[in-house]
């Protein structure tokens, strides 16, 4: 496969992901703040906003900047004073706003060019999916729409994203190009629920069920938790079941596995660097002494984060831009060799 | 203008002299009568809903950064016989087989033609589309045009009439293909008296094609790619469209390189080697060490692979002196010359304005002719004398008396007609006509091909950057025809 095309390939699976995630994340804050004091609503909403990592937001050029609204303590949604209406509008900013990068029509469009790039490689209805997804999202009544009806607007969203994975399942052909999809899909949910984990931590104390619930509400594990773990309201529970459940397959673990089982297909030596720090990742989780992780869990939750984002950066370099280090002359050239 | 829009002068596809529906309309017109008012919106309606939600598209340059707008397609499709286009296909495959021994005897033969006087060596000296760099550059088969476009018009008297040939990079085979699969699902009812022939097997007859012009060398399994400039170019659909259907790498220029006269794709897996492409970047953006030095859309080193023959590139280098308009008045002796035969579709009535007498006579005449350069295509350029002011008619008559060779005038063509639908009702329109000719092992033309009509009442240009649409085509066969394209 076109080195090009396998790194489309693989941001049109982190794209994906990453909108899919931001939606479900949204969505489960929103619910949460509902019937919350506005003050509390706020924090949850900036915890967010941390776990997304878009405290310093990226905003696009000539694009009204967003950083401002979107810092730890935004001076718009402190001194305002529907304050309920302004946790409304930042949800609607991760959403709706073309202009933050990250957020979930950002990440729909990326993913979207990123297949255009593909339309070649890709089934006609996984291209017309996202295709009538997107132009949904940039029609020009998008923003009032989920302003007025956010979680139905959500719902749809979630639902779109839902169905493009079920195309990708049920029409892409298991080749190189799925592999790198799978790749890039698991590697950004790995990060985001690593994020997840960190933001939401220290919030559940053990008393609250809310807390706990919007935590894996956010990563869709409620339901999934409350069968491994019997509701226990214990942090240290609800961390052990995100990060290292063998069946959740938004648990980090989970995802480094299916990683690491793509990379090790695509590979045509037997350790190569994505693989092995892929491994190392893997086995020190698995392995790991929960009690001793979870005591050091702000550490160990961002050493797992470099990690994962150190093995996109090797899954690049071995891939992607590895065709300098060939020599032409070599038997690296075979004529009719599949792709 | 007066003078053009008098209704005889124009030949009706569908309607015959004495208003009666031709035979072969007969049954797409009882169609079209049944319908309601709402049910011609619903099906616009369905039909722009589906061409948006594929992103089935084209692009406009200029205005704000090139606009993305959906393909017009014309509900009201075009119908050509069994008979009519059985000869069509004789004179496509004539015409397109000469062209080849044309490109072929400039380039590695012994340039015979211009040595038996018969197209002028001034002429293609100073054609802008004759490349040297092709000089002695060989092509498998001598297939130079392994695919080529060839514009026809039926006149006032309805005698088809080839306007122009393209021979360089000829598009819009995807949305003949696309056109087809919308009418199947929006008028299903339609298609079910006649035995319309299939135009869906172009990506295989395409890699076949180019297939059977690889390197003698690279055994029986060549590595075949698709070359675009990239998604931003007008045509990009198209080009994932055919690499799609053949099922082979669609490569940018910085997804190859050339080493040693080898060209390679970067994969995942290091380089692999490749041995024909079928490119669709302009001979100039090819290669940057011997065209455009700038071009970032090229392959440095492409143009000495091919010399060495370790590649095959389709179309070949140079084939602009093929279809340079001067040129293509030529066309008819080149069939009788090569062939030995009678064309068998005439071409329209042309007038070379570096001959002192035609251009005398022109230039009496301009506010009558269109006038064209002779290497540009999309449209681009051209004047219509009836049609244009004063103003245009002296820059014109300046731009020809500056630069002679590169001005072509031709008498207007009043394009046949036929309805279209025009907001509340069908009116007509006029049409032209774009088969496409593969080469190769043997000579084909896809049955039917791109009708383009211009959607402006009265106006003859049909380009889609112009205010132009598009109508499926329907090539009936007789049963056992419709057999056959089912089964090859």
């Amino acid at each position: 496969m076109l080195a090009r095309h396998a790194e489309d390939m693989f941001w049109a699976g982190r794209y994906l992901e990453r909108a899919e995630d931001t939606a479900r994340m949204v969505r489960a804050t929103l619910l949460s703040t509902v019937a919350e004091p506005p003050a509390q609503a706020i924090d949850r909403m900036q915890n967010l906003i941390r776990t997304l990592r878009l405290e310093v937001a990226t905003p696009i050029e000539d694009v009204e900047s967003l950083a401002e609204d979107l810092t730890p303590s935004p001076p718009m949604l402190r001194s305002a004073a529907g304050l309920g209406i302004d946790v409304q509008a930042a949800a609607t900013r991760l959403v709706a706003s073309s202009g933050l990068a990250g957020s979930v029509v950002f990440c729909i469009g990326r993913a979207r060019e990123n297949f255009r790039s593909l339309r070649d490689q890709i089934p006609s209805e996984l291209w017309e999916q996202i295709n009538q997804f997107y132009l949904r999202l940039r029609q020009a009544d998008f923003a009032a729409t989920l302003e007025h009806d956010p979680f139905q607007t959500l719902d749809f969203i979630q639902v779109s994203c839902q169905t493009l994975n079920g195309v990708i399942e049920t029409s892409m052909a298991r080749g190189q190009g799925y592999r790198f999809l799978v790749l890039g899909q698991n590697l950004e949910r790995a990060l985001m629920t690593c994020r997840l984990v960190q933001s939401r931590y220290p919030e559940m104390d053990g008393s609250s069920y809310d807390e706990m619930a919007l935590t894996l509400r956010s990563v869709s594990a409620l339901e999934a938790y409350q069968r491994a773990y019997q509701s226990s309201p214990l942090a240290a529970d609800v961390a052990r079941f995100l990060l290292l459940d063998d069946s959740f397959p938004r648990s980090v673990l989970y995802c480094l596995r299916l990683s690491e089982s793509q990379v090790e297909a695509l590979a045509q030596d037997a350790k190569p660097p994505p693989l092995r720090r892929l491994g190392q990742l893997r086995s020190g989780l698995e392995y790991a002494d929960f009690t001793i992780l979870v005591a050091d869990l702000p550490n160990q939750l961002a050493m797992l984060e470099s990690g994962v984002r150190e093995t996109a950066e090797l899954v690049g370099d071995y891939f992607f831009r590895n065709a300098e280090v060939f020599d032409l002359h070599s038997q690296a050239i075979s004529p009719g060799a599949s792709t | 203008m007066a003078a053009m829009s008098g209704a005889a002068s124009f030949f009706d596809e569908a309607v015959d002299e004495q208003g009666r529906t031709r035979a072969h309309y007969r049954p797409v017109q009882e169609w079209f009568d049944r319908l309601t008012l709402e049910q011609v919106r619903a099906l616009e309606e369905q039909r722009n809903e589906s061409f948006r939600r594929q992103g089935i598209t084209f692009t406009v340059y200029g205005g704000d950064e090139g606009t993305e707008r959906t393909w017009p397609m014309d509900l009201f499709p075009r119908v050509i016989d069994a008979e009519e286009w059985a000869m069509l296909e004789r004179g496509l495959i004539q015409r397109v087989t000469a062209l080849n021994r044309f490109l072929d005897d400039i380039y590695t033969g012994e340039q015979a033609i211009l040595h038996d006087g018969i197209v002028p060596r001034r002429l293609i000296t100073s054609c802008t589309g004759f490349e040297r760099e092709a000089m002695n550059v060989a092509v498998p088969l001598g297939a130079r045009c392994l695919v080529a476009g060839i514009d026809l018009v039926r006149d006032a008297d309805g005698a088809y009439r080839v306007l122009e040939d393209n021979l360089r990079s000829p598009s819009g085979i995807s949305y003949v293909i696309e056109n087809r699969a919308a009418m199947t699902k929006l008028l299903p009812a339609a298609f079910a008296d006649l035995a319309v022939r299939s135009v869906d097997h172009y990506g295989r007859s395409l890699l076949r094609a180019l297939r059977s012009i690889a390197p003698p060398a690279c055994g029986d399994d060549p590595t075949v790619v698709v070359l675009t400039p990239g998604i931003f170019n007008s045509a990009y659909f198209e080009h994932a469209f055919l690499a799609r259907s053949m099922g082979v790498e669609l490569v940018e220029g910085r997804d190859l390189v050339v080493d040693d006269h080898v060209v390679a794709m970067r994969t995942t897996r290091g380089l692999e080697r490749v041995d024909v492409i079928y490119r669709r970047i302009d001979d100039h953006f090819l290669d940057p060490v011997v065209f455009n030095p700038t071009s970032t859309l090229g392959v440095p080193g492409l143009m000495a692979a091919a010399r060495a023959g370790t590649v095959s590139l389709a179309n070949s280098v140079g084939n602009g002196v093929g279809d340079d308009k001067a040129v293509y008045a030529y066309v008819p002796d080149m069939i009788r010359y090569y062939l030995g035969e009678a064309p068998i579709i005439p071409n329209a009535d042309t007038y070379l304005l570096w001959e002192d007498d035609q251009r005398a006579e022109v230039l009496e005449r301009l506010d009558q002719l269109v006038v064209k350069p002779v290497a540009e295509s999309g449209g681009y350029g051209i004047v219509i004398g009836p049609k244009a002011t004063d103003a245009e008619l002296a820059e014109a008559r300046d731009k020809i008396l500056d630069d002679p060779r590169n001005w072509i005038a031709q008498e207007v063509v009043n394009l046949s007609r036929l309805p279209a639908w025009a907001g509340d009702h069908f009116a007509p329109r006029h049409i032209d006509l774009r088969p496409f000719v593969l080469s190769g092992e043997q000579t084909e033309v896809i049955p039917g091909g791109l009708t383009r009509v211009a959607l402006r009442e009265g106006s003859l240009i049909v380009n889609s950057s112009q205010g132009g649409g598009s109508k499926d085509t329907w090539v009936l066969g007789s049963p056992d025809q419709s057999n056959q394209a089912s089964q090859s």
